[in-house]
């Protein structure tokens, strides 16, 4: 998997993720994460625009990652699922813990829109 | 892999005689290829787009199960997966050779409470229409998964069938 980051501005940061986020790679997604976390970065949306498969691995990550985020009041959104990422998401019941936007440009607006 | 004939463990009423046996290593990097396969196999049963995603989710997490609380990563070790096309029906049998292990599923997550394990067993048992776990005479753990198909999704296959697509 490939992860990579782009700061959109000083309080948002996009981590791009690439390949399929599952038990095999999600390990290297979750360092990324922890350590925006870690930083304390005021807002990060996760694009997964390019994931194919998440398995519950990555789900874990995901909200291992939101739990950190939310202790210091930061936000997390996720943005591009295609239906594979999204119907793993259903099923495990977590549509409404995670705020999902249909794409990042989406994501931004939300974001910013929730600074005001 | 292989496509052979029906054996007396796979077999029951509306059997197509369709089975298909893999044998597999116990690695994460493995998934890929077994979501391929679960991939190809819901297409052959002429499933949905939708109905084929929940067969992959669940064929994916129990293996993954195998792998991680089974094996504990040991990719020296190997599980065995058969899927058994039938008249309504898809049932898909792992087979390993791990410690017998049974996580209970759990009915929901929230930010706020801990991950206690068992997401990837919730997902499973929402992903197909039955589960059974059992333990062999030789001490083989075996979890069956059972995904019904509608009359459409035969008829469907049906169609694939007649032209070879």
């Amino acid at each position: 998997m490939k992860v990579s980051l782009r700061r959109v501005n000083d309080s948002i940061t996009v981590i791009d993720l690439e390949g399929d986020f599952d038990l095999y790679s999600s390990p290297k997604a979750r360092e990324t994460l922890l350590q925006l976390a870690k930083e304390k970065v005021p807002a990060v949306i996760i694009n997964l625009e390019k994931v194919g498969y998440m398995d519950s691995s990555g789900i874990a990550t995901l909200i291992e990652a939101l739990r950190a985020m939310n202790k210091y009041g930061g936000k997390m959104v996720l943005s591009g699922l295609n239906m594979k990422t999204m119907e793993v998401i259903k099923l495990a019941r977590l549509e409404k813990i995670f705020e999902i936007q249909e794409n990042e440009e989406q994501a931004i607006a939300s974001v910013k829109s929730q600074a005001r | 892999m292989e496509k052979k004939s029906n054996t007396s463990r796979t077999s029951g009423k509306g059997n197509l005689g369709e089975v298909i046996e893999i044998k597999i290593s116990s690695h994460p990097k493995m998934m890929r290829v077994l979501r391929a396969v679960s991939e190809e196999i819901g297409n052959l049963a002429g499933m949905s787009e939708e109905q084929i995603i929940h067969l992959q989710i669940a064929i994916d997490e129990a293996s993954t199960n195998i792998i991680r609380h089974g094996y504990k990563f040991d990719a020296t070790k190997e599980f065995k997966l058969i899927f058994n096309l039938m008249e309504d029906r898809l049932e898909v049998v792992l087979e390993d050779n791990a410690r017998p292990f049974k996580p209970e599923p759990v009915e929901t997550f929230d930010s706020d409470k801990p991950i206690q394990g068992g997401l990837g067993v919730s997902l499973i048992h929402r992903a197909v229409d039955e589960v059974n776990y059992s333990v062999t005479r030789s001490g083989s753990n075996q979890l069956r998964l059972v995904k019904y198909l509608t009359g459409k999704e035969v008829r469907n296959r049906e169609s694939i069938v007649a032209t070879g697509e």
